[in-house]
């Protein structure tokens, strides 16, 4: 990489630390620390609401996804507006107003210590692990792409995170987010516009040609729930997880309890919910911009180079074979791709549907040199190929222009710190608020919390880096626990779903949650068809059922 | 004449942008993948 884009990218991570330790001053307790003495900016609250959701994976795997499977995944999202409307004039009122930390302790004020002490836990279990997966994504890329150690990637990615959030506290993470989402729009706008410039046909004749292929589908309304991605799935189950995320997760509970009122907590929910859709639909564009440029400009292979490199060495002539086959179908696909665009320049409608016809069949050819070639490197390395991550950050360092891909890598960066700091804060939160501060030294000075706050942030941050190291290996049991999480979301939703409601008792609210998990354990297990986004609406729904049922009748 | 709360301006505000960004990719849709 060129020396301009390190320069680019090392004075961000500078620049980050150095402003997340300014904004230590003024953090004596542990208000300041976790809540910022819950007087910051609504657009402030939003933005890094927004941020933290904005992870790398967001940046390296969803354009990647839509360079390979186009847009329908913005659907995913198509509930999330409506959940930050329920959540608005539902929980955030209830959670601000009860002048809380952590969004399980409302549950013992309402219920009782060990559906507060159980719900924390399920928390620390699944963030936890999953800081440490937010950590490694990149990384894994980042290594393979430079040529690094992983050890020094995680290194690049956590050390700067662990220190401001460590030092700032929840101010250095919020004002670091505002930034950081500048950081990756400006970066995302940049690329769309370089490739719009460099696109070799007119963007319409390209996107006609992007649309046979199916990738600009958006809505799917077919009613099938073993799909992941329709209209329904995310309408309904979409709605679910983002209430259950949104509304009981400590890591996005935390910020709008940062907020001066109620009212100005409401409106940094929905202000993260503003450019969601646009922002998704965006990075996909990308995706399928990127697949476009592609079509005109011959594509790797393999886009991870080391895989590409460990499969080319096994095999050396065989790979070279392969390689020339994906030229010749390259070729051919673009030579059909432009017939599309001769045919409609010259408004012939029956040509152009033959040139469509033409160009999946070549892009069929293609597609099946490439399968051939994803499944040789899954066994030649023993490992998920993974390969739709590696599309974006190829496409960036072979041809953005210089000091674009810096900012493109400072974008990826922001994003991981971003989505990492919050959820380090928050488990600490969690442990000293619901744990430490609960069961451990409920009569703690302001001093000794805010010490413990900041040794519990850098041993989850620790925790975080080494799970990330050991990621390769450790995953089978990052997926386990990764499920396990999907088992607990929608129940934990449940649960404070049954707290807005005055007839449910302690008893229905701890026995409803652990039967909701077994449920959508059951369904996860017994029914694997069923898509994950259904496994939240299944758990909210049956914790509510059992904890009315198990509360008696309604008190007077 | 009582002031709307931001929460009520940036909830018209926000479901303005939302319908403008599926009805863009509806026509998204509608144009490019038939």
């Amino acid at each position: 990489m060129h020396w301009i884009n390190w320069v680019i990218l090392v004075s961000y991570i500078v620049y980050v630390v150095w402003d997340g330790l300014r904004r230590t001053k003024g953090t004596v307790n542990i208000e300041g620390y976790f809540l910022a003495n819950r007087n910051l900016p609504w657009w402030a609250v939003g933005l890094s609401v927004m941020a933290t959701q904005l992870s790398a994976v967001t940046l390296i795997g969803t354009t990647g996804q839509g360079a390979t499977d186009g847009m329908r995944f913005v659907q995913f999202y198509f509930g999330l507006p409506l959940a930050m409307v329920i959540l608005g004039v539902t929980l955030v009122p209830f959670l601000h107003g009860a002048k809380v930390y952590t969004a399980y302790e409302y549950l013992e004020r309402r219920f009782d210590a060990k559906t507060r002490s159980l719900t924390s836990f399920l928390f620390l279990m699944s963030r936890g692990m999953s800081a440490g997966t937010i950590i490694a994504a990149p990384a894994v890329v980042f290594s393979a792409v430079f040529g690094w150690d992983l050890t020094w990637s995680v290194a690049l990615i956590g050390v700067p995170t662990v220190l401001y959030t460590v030092l700032g506290g929840v101010q250095a993470v919020t004002w670091a987010d505002v930034k950081q989402m500048v950081v990756i729009v400006s970066a995302l706008a940049a690329i769309v516009v370089v490739l719009l410039m460099r696109m070799p046909v007119p963007l319409d004749d390209a996107l006609r040609v992007a649309g046979a292929t199916g990738r600009l589908v958006v809505f799917d309304f077919s009613f099938d729930v073993t799909k992941t991605y329709t209209f329904w799935s995310g309408v309904l189950g979409g709605t679910f997880l983002m209430l259950s995320y949104f509304g009981t997760d400590q890591s996005q509970v935390q910020r709008y309890l940062t907020a001066r009122s109620v009212d100005e907590a409401r409106s940094s929910l929905l202000m993260s919910a503003y450019w969601k859709i646009p922002l998704q639909a965006l990075v996909l564009l990308v995706g399928v911009l990127v697949y476009l440029f592609y079509l005109f400009q011959a594509p790797p292979l393999l886009y991870n180079p080391a895989h590409e490199a460990q499969v080319r060495s096994s095999a050396p002539v065989e790979y070279a074979a392969m390689e020339q086959r994906y030229v010749a179908a390259g070729v051919e696909r673009e030579a059909a791709a432009r017939n599309v665009v001769s045919a409609r320049e010259a408004g012939d409608g029956a040509a152009e549907t033959r040139a469509l016809d033409g160009f999946r069949a070549a892009e069929a050819s293609v597609t099946a040199v490439r399968t051939e070639a994803l499944d040789r490197a899954a066994s030649v390395t023993g490992q998920s190929s993974r390969d739709v991550n590696y599309i974006i950050p190829r496409f960036v360092l072979d041809h953005l222009p210089i000091g674009l891909a810096g900012i493109f890598l400072a974008a990826v960066l922001a994003a991981a710190m971003s989505s990492i700091a919050a959820e380090l804060n928050s488990l600490s939160t969690a442990t000293v608020v619901d744990f430490y501060q609960r069961w451990v030294k409920p009569d703690g000075s302001d001093a000794h919390l805010l010490a413990v706050s900041k040794i519990s942030t850098a041993i989850w941050g620790a925790f975080a880096c080494v799970v990330a190291t050991y990621a390769a290996t450790l995953g089978s049991l990052i997926e386990v626990v990764n499920r396990f999480g999907s088992f607990f979301y929608g129940s934990i939703l449940g649960v404070f779903l049954l707290a807005m409601m005055p007839r449910a008792r302690p008893l229905g609210a701890f026995v409803g949650l652990i039967v909701g998990m077994l449920t959508v354990a059951a369904v996860s297990f017994g029914v694997p068809s069923v898509s994950f986004l259904w496994h939240n609406v299944i758990g909210a729904v049956t914790v509510v059922v059992v904890g009315i049922l198990l509360s008696g009748p309604k008190q007077d | 004449m009582p002031q709307p709360s931001r929460f009520r301006r940036t909830l018209i505000q926000v479901m303005s942008v939302q319908v403008l960004a599926l009805l863009l990719l509806w026509a998204l849709q509608a144009r490019y993948a038939s």
